[in-house]
């Protein structure tokens, strides 16, 4: 591992020095390191640059200081100095800003550099510790190989030692293998001794045997013999029996026929019980004879007897008939007797009644007589009446005609009145014009008396009394104006009121005539209202149609435009579709375009560097691109490293939610909880524990072995720790008495 | 008419309508629509749209007599249409492409060759509905949707 480290060590330092040597051989092998030899190159002409620069700046203070003094003097050469400066100037300008922008350029593939350099150094950090982690991994294989080398040696011992006991074992075995042969062979000659032996005892036994079968078939003989004979009896018994069954069969006929001797001799019996009954019936036929004699003369007796009241009966019914008849003939005797008394009384009456009349009707004749002569007159008087009648008929008629008459005369008597009152008034106003007429009249004969006495009387005075009088009339007038006026009042406030009756009586015949009409009127007002309802309905109904067509219209052209319905349908397409596979070389053209072009730019700026004249351009220009890709490379690397964290965290995620699963699985099996506070230490914290501070604490030694540390829970388990640990040497034993014990515990304070 | 030799070509129109005749007969096809875009900007210029209106009534046993000159005469028709529309569509001036999506049931189940897309709508489009054919199973009713000219 040293040499190990020593050698990645002097190889570090080796390659320091080589990139040492590189930058300080850089201008021997202008190549590779042209940049910095550039670099070089540059500073240069910076330097160059600010000695052009010191001149430039001396100069215009010059100018400055003398731009009076020489401006008369030669103008236009100074004007051309002028403009030489002028250009130098934008010269010099020119040349600081190419070299800012190799500046720059420079700085660029200076940190370009250095970031090559961070990254050889990272690589080669990486190298030095994957050669490290190598190194480790060699030594652990090392070790593991010595490990199994001795284990190996082990094993080889041990199989020497197995195959050693196996020896042992197989001679031991041939050994007692011999011993049992030996045993064997005694024990066989035994065995053929006992047969000897066996054999004669059974030959004995053959010959008693067949002693006794001899005697067998003696005794065998003399049953058969026995059997004959009883062969012979038995025949003998079956003729016996046949015998008697014969006479049983007898037996049972006779029995049979005694039955029937019997019934015969019962039959017998009743037979003359019989007889003997028929005899006695046979004594009683003669006296039977007789009565039978006597009683045919009965029947005939009786016979005739029936007849006779047959007869009898008729009689009788018809006897009845006649008694009905005479009962009622009786009646209706009765009835005229009865009348004929009423009848009688009647007449005893008449007499009575007529007794007080004058002309006594001495017979119904006379009264028949007076009748007719009653008759007569009563006719005589219907005559009259009749007349009277027509009479009075005319009275009427007469007495409607003047009623007629009278009503005529009765309203012409108003049109009289009426012309009558109209005279009046025509008379009333007659009058007032007649004393209006009189009082002018007067006047005027005042005035003529006046004139008559003109030459006595005073004109003033006259005067002053005719406009007196003529005032007088003037306020008579007013006056009648005035009342007149107020007639008038009166009479349009008469006309005015009788109008609005008029109007009102007007307006209940109206109402009373059409009381129907204010329904119908409502009726037409509903109609009205629901008519414009309608139309109102009417034109939405219009509208809403118009607008479910620009609707129907509207989803039509989303339809011809390809609108679907996302929850029915779906759209697929054939991957491998032309425009797909036409993007794809597009994009693939774009990206080889792309790279050509970076190389041409290359190109391009490796031919302006160099002037224009340089030899493998197309190997610089590789080179070149290579040297850039670090830029990409270290990109590429980030995202290697960002995806290789995130998929360790993942892993880390993963492991931490399955060790959680696998603590909480162990907890729930085993029932300790496993906690790990330090390296190769265990914290075991029981379910059952009555604290949370009882825990048991083990500790794995570098051999692999468990020991339990002490603690002060452990350390009330002292009795099963002797057993459990000290003698039976086991852990899970321990724990699982530990488990029982605290679950006894909980269960006994339960 | 044109008819192409492009053995791709011919190997895409194979497959596809292999596959668009055992859905055809499924029942589960709704649209088949081609789209024409350009490679370029990837915008649609023109589509295609052929409704499929399937008679889901019908089982394997219906029989229905339509001669089979009908129909052709139908899809004669709409391909005449087809080919005249060249009158009204604009010139396409840059290269473009074609797809065809199949607008399906969407508990279909697809095979792997196949994909789900979006609608390829057209920006600002117009549309011109074309005629129809019926083999009264499946009734076709054409359509076409372009970019307006600006």
């Amino acid at each position: 591992m040293d040499s190990f480290s020593d050698s990645i060590d002097s190889q570090l330092s080796g390659m320091k020095r080589k990139f040492d040597l590189t930058g300080s051989t850089r201008k021997d092998k202008p190549l590779r390191h042209n940049l910095l030899s550039d670099f070089d190159e540059a500073d240069n002409t910076l330097d160059l640059s600010r000695h052009i620069e010191r001149p430039a700046k001396k100069k215009p203070m010059t100018f400055s200081l003398s731009p009076t003094q020489t401006f008369t003097a030669d103008s236009p050469s100074l004007s051309m100095q002028l403009n030489l400066k002028a250009g130098e100037i934008q010269c010099l300008k020119a040349s600081i800003t190419k070299l800012e922008n190799r500046i720059a350029l420079l700085q660029r593939n200076t940190e370009e550099m250095s970031i090559e350099h961070d990254k050889e150094i990272a690589e080669i950090k990486a190298v030095k510790d994957r050669e490290v982690k190598k190194a480790s991994d060699l030594k652990s294989k090392l070790q593991y190989v010595m490990e199994c080398e001795k284990t190996a040696r082990d094993e080889v011992h041990r199989l020497e030692k197995e195959l050693q006991q196996q020896t042992i074992e197989s001679n031991k075995k041939l050994f007692i293998g011999q011993k049992e042969r030996m045993e064997a062979n005694e024990k066989a000659q035994q065995a053929k001794a006992q047969w000897i032996d066996k054999e004669a005892e059974l030959n004995e036994k053959i010959i008693s045997q067949k002693h006794k079968i001899n005697e067998l078939q003696n005794k065998l003989e003399e049953s058969l013999a026995e059997s004959v004979l009883n062969k012979k009896s038995s025949g003998e018994i079956l003729t016996y029996k046949r015998q008697i069954e014969e006479l049983e069969e007898s037996l049972l006929v006779e029995k049979k026929k005694v039955k029937d001797l019997e019934f015969r001799f019962e039959e017998h019996e009743d037979n003359i019980i019989t007889t003997k009954a028929l005899m006695a019936d046979l004594e009683l036929v003669p006296s039977l004879k007789s009565e039978v004699a006597k009683l045919r003369q009965d029947n005939e007796d009786l016979r005739m007897n029936e007849q006779s009241t047959l007869r009898l009966e008729e009689e009788i019914f018809g006897l009845k008939s006649k008694l009905g008849q005479i009962d009622s003939l009786r009646e209706a005797v009765a009835k005229l007797e009865v009348e004929n008394e009423d009848l009688k009384e009647r007449l005893v009456r008449w007499e009575a009644t007529d007794t007080s009349g004058s002309r006594r009707p001495q017979s119904p004749s006379s009264i028949s007589r007076c009748n007719h002569e009653l008759e007569i007159t009563n006719a005589s008087l219907l005559m009259s009446q009749g007349e009277m009648k027509s009479k009075l008929s005319i009275c009427e008629r007469k007495l409607e005609h003047g009623e007629a008459e009278l009503h005529s005369l009765k309203s012409a008597l108003a049109t009289e009145k009426n012309t009558s009152s109209q005279l009046n008034d025509l008379v009333k106003r007659l009058k007032r014009k007649m004393l209006l007429l009189s009082k002018e009249r007067d006047a005027y004969k005042n005035l003529l008396d006046s004139y008559e006495s003109e030459v006595t009387v005073q004109f003033d005075a006259e005067k002053t009394s005719q406009i007196q009088r003529l005032e007088a009339l003037v306020q008579e007038h007013k006056a009648m104006a005035i009342e007149a006026e107020n007639e008038i009042e009166s009479l349009s406030n008469q006309l005015a009121e009788s109008r609005s009756h008029l109007e009102q009586a007007q307006y209940q015949l109206q109402n009373l005539e059409n009381p129907n009409q204010q329904s119908s009127q409502q009726d037409n007002e509903t109609i009205t209202q629901l008519r414009e309802q309608n139309a109102v309905l009417e034109s939405e109904l219009i509208k809403t149609q118009q607008e479910r067509d620009v609707l129907d219209a509207k989803i039509e052209q989303r339809h011809l435009q390809g609108d679907y319905d996302p929850t029915k349908t779906k759209i697929i397409h054939f991957l491998q579709n032309p425009h797909a596979l036409a993007q794809k070389e597009r994009e693939e053209e774009l990206e080889k375009l792309k790279e050509d072009n970076e190389k041409l730019k290359k190109r391009n700026q490796i031919l302006e560097e160099n002037g224009g004249i340089v030899e493998g351009l197309t190997m610089q220009v590789e080179e070149n691109l290579l040297q850039l890709s670090p830029s990409k490379e270290i990109e590429s690397l980030k995202s290697q490293l960002a995806s290789a964290e995130k998929r360790n965290q993942r892993l880390k995620e993963v492991f931490s939610k399955t060790s959680k699963e696998f603590r909480e699985v162990c907890y729930e099996l085993t029932g300790y909880r496993f906690d790990i506070p330090c390296p190769n230490q265990y914290r075991l914290t029981s379910m059952y524990a009555e604290r949370q501070k009882d825990h048991l604490l083990f500790q794995q030694t570098s051999q692999g072995e468990i020991q339990l540390l002490q603690t002060d829970f452990s350390m009330t388990f002292q009795d099963s720790m002797e057993k459990y640990l000290n003698k039976y040497k086991s852990l899970p034993l321990f724990l699982s008495h530990i488990t029982m014990e605290l679950f006894d515990r909980q269960t006994m304070s339960l | 008419m044109l008819v192409t030799c492009n053995k791709e070509l011919q190997k895409f129109f194979d497959e596809i309508i292999c596959q668009v005749k055992t859905w055809l007969m499924d029942m589960s096809i709704e649209k088949l629509v081609v789209v024409i875009k350009e490679v370029a900007t990837n915008v649609v210029v023109e589509r295609w749209q052929f409704d499929i209106d399937s008679d889901k009534t019908v089982t394997k046993d219906t029989k229905r007599e339509v001669s089979n000159k009908q129909i052709q005469d139908g899809i004669r028709s709409v391909i005449r249409q087809i080919t005249a529309s060249v009158t009204f569509l604009p010139l396409l001036e840059k290269p473009c492409c074609f797809d065809i999506l199949v607008y399906t049931d969407k508990g279909l189940e697809v095979p792997t060759t196949w994909g789900e897309t979006g609608p390829h709508f057209i920006y600002n489009p117009e549309e011109v509905r074309l005629k129809s054919f019926t083999t009264t199973i499946h009734k076709v009713s054409a359509a076409v949707a372009f970019k307006k000219c600006d």
